[in-house]
């Protein structure tokens, strides 16, 4: 029994297909999600996304969003997405260091505070990866 | 009358505009198809996100959220207009600019305080020029910003919202139906207005974490994107808008050049025949 994943993003339809299990990170912790689950929906931060599929094992990073499980299928709604292999460690590291910058001087709950928290968020799950 | 230089002159030019009306209806129609495939590309995110966003509320019953309830502001209103950077797209922006002008009249009748947030440098010019407080403009935005702007301007609401800074926001955009049709759509943006969805009897589900919180996480995407669909729509519909525009003027210029052709060649066949009959008349005097 297979897993129909699909990742959506505003911009495309990231990933669509059949999977054996699904790791997703949700706000409560990382849940797994296998053929045959009750249906949830459940909020997602921005974290990695792994899948065992019947070719081998992908990952995702993904940014925040939500996963809706129902029958056979399930459907991570993210800001963003992008295969971990294409991942630059480096950048992401400078990232958190430029975003920390700017958290030093700016309350956390200005528009400028929360697009850096945002962002030190997804570089963490960047070298998460 | 014209002399036939002047003719000739004037059809050299008319063609040139209508090279340059031609070129610009073919990129127009190129940028079209990439703005209503990235247009439809973000619906499927759109309508999960409104699904289930609707079934949530509905069954968060009178689960009171901040961006759901009217901020402790009764004068402004705060309205992000979306138009274009650039003109010869018909009347694009101008249907657009006009139903916002006037809904702002009427708005500042009532009492209201209006403040302004423009995209584009035609709504920038438009309400600058006519006296009214534009807050803050944005311009010559890329297509790949739109995620990051639709995203600043959500935060920027949202801080704003929190600080009761106003008592509702609009977005004013050309809502793009087809090529032919772009509607001018002011639209609520906060706060939200949520389609609640009764049971639909689709059994027990998990709700993870519950009520308010996933509320408070479901709404923020659903503004973003919002605004974010905005963008998207402005921009289909500036193209379709140009296309159309341009593709009339292409074929005014054909039409324009073939009256002045026919009136080059009566020109010549009168010249033609002036001077044959000045040669024969000549010729029979000797």
């Amino acid at each position: 029994m297979s897993l129909h994943l699909e990742i959506v993003t505003p911009s495309e339809i990231a990933f669509s297909g059949e999977c054996v299990t699904v790791t997703a990170p949700g706000l409560l912790g990382e849940f797994g999600v296998l053929d045959g689950h009750a249906q949830t929906l459940a909020v997602t931060v921005a974290g990695v996304v792994r899948l065992q599929t019947a070719s081998g094992e992908l990952q995702f990073v993904v940014g925040p969003g939500f996963a809706e499980v129902g029958p056979g299928r399930l459907t991570l709604l993210v800001d963003l997405c992008e295969p971990g292999d294409a991942v630059d460690k480096a950048a992401a590291k400078a990232e958190i260091a430029a975003a920390y910058g700017v958290l030093k001087v700016k309350s956390s709950e200005s528009e400028e505070g929360l697009s850096a928290r945002r962002q030190v968020d997804l570089a963490t799950a960047r070298l998460a990866v | 009358m014209a002399s036939l230089r002047d003719t000739r002159r004037r059809i050299t030019s008319v063609k040139n505009t209508r090279q340059i009306t031609r070129a610009m209806k073919l990129v127009a129609g190129a940028k079209l198809r990439r703005a209503t495939s990235a247009a439809t590309a973000a619906k499927p995110y759109q309508q999960t996100l409104v699904r289930v966003l609707g079934r949530v509320v509905g069954k968060a019953g009178d689960t009171q959220h901040p961006l759901l309830t009217k901020p402790d502001n009764d004068t402004d209103v705060v309205i992000a207009v979306m138009s274009s950077d650039r003109g010869l797209c018909g009347g694009f922006n101008n249907q657009l600019l006009r139903k916002v002008q006037s809904d702002i009249d009427a708005m500042i009748a009532d009492g209201k305080t209006v403040r302004l947030l423009t995209f584009g440098k035609k709504s920038t010019a438009h309400f600058s020029k006519r006296g009214y407080t534009v807050e803050a403009s944005t311009i010559d935005l890329d297509p790949s910003e739109y995620s990051g702007e639709a995203q600043k301007l959500a935060d920027k609401l949202m801080v704003e919202m929190a600080e009761n800074g106003f008592e509702r926001a609009f977005v004013a955009f050309n809502d793009y139906r087809s090529v032919l049709s772009q509607i001018p759509t002011l639209a609520q943006v906060l706060p939200m207005v949520v389609d609640e969805e009764s049971d639909s009897g689709g059994g027990d589900i998990i709700y993870e974490p519950d009520g308010a919180e996933l509320l408070g996480r479901l709404l923020p995407m659903a503004l973003r994107t919002q605004l974010f669909q905005a963008f998207l729509e402005t921009q289909a519909g500036e193209q379709a808008s140009r296309m159309a525009a341009m593709d009339a003027a292409t074929r005014n210029a054909s039409d324009l050049i073939d009256d002045l052709t026919l009136l080059y060649n009566r020109g010549r066949q009168a010249a033609i025949t002036t001077e044959l009959t000045e040669i024969v008349s000549g010729a029979e005097a000797l």
